[in-house]
């Protein structure tokens, strides 16, 4: 299960943004999602693409640091307090949530997350256990 | 392990080489005192004449020459000979003031070339090797001098200077290079490209480096070794004496032979001047024997290292020097603290980064700032911004535990700290303390 996410380190600078957006497009890469995380010195660009290693060699051939790994990734009903509630049932487990963010979604009507954390096995167990639908690479 | 050049010498017994030390020393101050004006009036000053010294008993009665006499005497006070007995002359970087010129006769070239060559032959150097030479040509005295010692030993030589990476690999790949000459950094750099090419270490033709002209620690060596399979060794000179090859290591890897039938070491307390018996941390100061266009008497190298005569497996009998702790003119004093930029080369390494960093010193509010840019190149590393910062912090801890004084770490982008191809750019130094 869980879904490939690429991680971009970037020293926090003008015209870095760019450079990855203009890496991906001149080999024909789709982006799924993006998150950002900045700090005064740098970033961390989470993105979700339609060719992992392909964005990956591209990244790294403008010289950034890459990172591939694996996020747990659900869907979510498009109504208030949904998410509120999935975020509740992470808490009561005890399980620390590194970031979380929204993957656009253009096939059902559903919100679609993807979760940090450690272990992806237990969280996608933990909320398929409770009816909620598991993503895969293959949905985004 | 009978890798010799010139084993009469190398393997002369200890006894032997103090005697002709002394024959040689004897002739050599003479021929500077008839011919320097410059030294004779110091040593004029002193109350030596050359009749005072017997042999290398009486070396202590000389004055010393430093950096600041040569800059004094520059361009031709220290000349020996007749300008028209001079074939060549080379020069040192001038990165801290002055420029110094040394010059050679053609005996004075072919002494070096034979000191160069013996630190081939010792790492296993034969004519059947093909010589890579990435160090600098020009004034800079690595090119030529490896140069030159390639060519006394027979191997193929390949002059490529330094620079144009993607052409020295190309190079050693097409001719199959089996030695590698060139400053630790550049090799490092090398190495880096190779792995990146998609290269590993059984792919690479070369069994061993000859690795010098900046200061480098024991972790570089290490990295330098598993990157490309292959045995780095350290060679020492300085272009006052001759050049690289004043001493070099042999397979033992365990400090560096003097080429002592040239030139004498000694370890002095840099602030008495007073020398020091083996064994002790001082600064070396080199006399040299027989040269005949740059003879240096007692020249202070500032460089801090330990003299040892222990037995070596390789069979020489040469004095070696332990790696230079560093050269006071690498030294920085940040906040009043001394700092060896070797020291941060050796908490990256054994962190797990790449030895590539450079320092920015600068001042704000009268109190220096210290930064220190880290390239950060994990294969995929962490993603959660306060692991990232943690990371940053533990570096800058392991840093303030080694020097005494907090630098701020940057991770800055995988290759994007600038590389000059042959000395690597270190240090940037904004303060305007002059």
């Amino acid at each position: 299960m869980a879904v490939k996410q690429l991680s971009v380190y970037a020293e926090n600078k003008k015209g870095v943004l760019v450079k990855t957006t203009a890496a991906l497009a001149a080999v024909g890469v789709d982006m799924k999602s993006i998150m950002i995380a900045d700090t005064e010195e740098f970033g961390i660009i989470r993105m979700m693409v339609s060719d992992v290693e392909a964005a990956k060699t591209a990244l790294k051939n403008v010289g950034f640091n890459v990172s591939a790994r694996e996020v747990a990734a659900v869907a979510i009903p498009n109504e208030t307090g949904e998410l509120n509630r999935v975020l509740q049932l992470i808490a009561d487990e005890g399980i620390n949530l590194d970031y979380m963010y929204s993957i656009i979604n253009d096939q059902t009507d559903k919100a679609y997350m993807a979760l940090r954390v450690d272990d992806n096995a237990a969280v996608e167990a933990l909320l398929a256990d409770k009816g909620y639908q598991i993503l895969t690479d293959a949905d985004i | 392990m009978g890798n010799y050049y010139q084993e009469e010498f190398e393997t002369m017994p200890v006894e032997e080489i103090k005697k002709l030390q002394s024959e040689k020393l004897v002739k050599q101050v003479k021929h500077v005192y008839d011919n320097v004006e410059y030294y004779r009036n110091m040593m004029d000053e002193k109350g030596v004449k050359p009749e005072d010294i017997h042999g290398i008993e009486d070396l202590h009665k000389l004055p010393f020459l430093s950096k600041a006499d040569l800059r004094e005497a520059y361009p031709k006070g220290l000349l020996a000979v007749p300008q028209d007995d001079v074939v060549r002359i080379q020069s040192t970087s001038g990165t801290t003031g002055k420029r110094v010129i040394a010059y050679y006769t053609q005996h004075d070239v072919d002494l070096w070339e034979e000191c160069c060559a013996r630190a081939i032959v010792a790492v296993g150097g034969t004519k059947e090797d093909v010589c890579q030479v990435c160090y600098g040509y020009g004034l800079f005295t690595g090119g030529p001098g490896l140069n030159g010692g390639s060519h006394k030993v027979g191997c193929m030589t390949l002059p490529m200077s330094s620079g144009n990476t993607e052409r020295q690999i190309q190079f050693m790949m097409d001719l199959q290079s089996t030695i590698l000459c060139c400053t630790p950094s550049y090799a490092a750099y090398i190495g880096e490209t190779l792995k990146e090419q998609g290269y590993k270490p059984e792919d690479i033709p070369l069994k061993a480096g000859i690795f010098g002209a900046e200061p480098w620690t024991e972790e570089m060596r290490h990295s330098i070794e598993e990157t490309m399979g292959i045995k780095a060794y350290d060679i020492y000179g300085l272009t006052e004496i001759s050049g690289p090859g004043v001493s070099f290591e042999c397979q033992e890897q365990t400090g560096m032979h003097i080429n002592e039938d040239h030139f004498l070491a000694e370890t002095i307390d840099p602030d008495t001047g007073e020398v020091l018996p083996e064994g002790s941390v001082g600064e070396l100061v080199f006399t040299c024997l027989d040269k005949e266009a740059f003879p240096m008497l007692r020249y202070r190298t500032r460089d801090l290292c330990i003299l040892s005569r222990e037995k070596c497996s390789c069979g020489r009998t040469f004095i070696k020097m332990k790696k230079p702790q560093g050269r006071s003119d690498d030294m920085l004093i940040i906040r009043g603290v001394n700092v060896f930029p070797s020291q941060i080369e050796t908490v990256l390494l054994k962190e797990g980064y790449t030895p590539n960093y450079q320092i920015v010193l600068d001042r704000e509010n009268n109190t220096d700032t210290f930064d220190v840019y880290v390239e950060y190149t994990p294969e995929d590393g962490d993603d959660v911004v306060k692991n990232i910062t943690a990371r940053e912090k533990k570096l800058q801890e392991r840093m303030k535990t080694m020097l005494g004084i907090n630098p701020k770490v940057h991770l800055a982008e995988p290759k994007s700290i600038t590389r000059s191809e042959g000395k690597a750019v270190r240090v940037i130094d904004r303060r305007k303390l002059h």
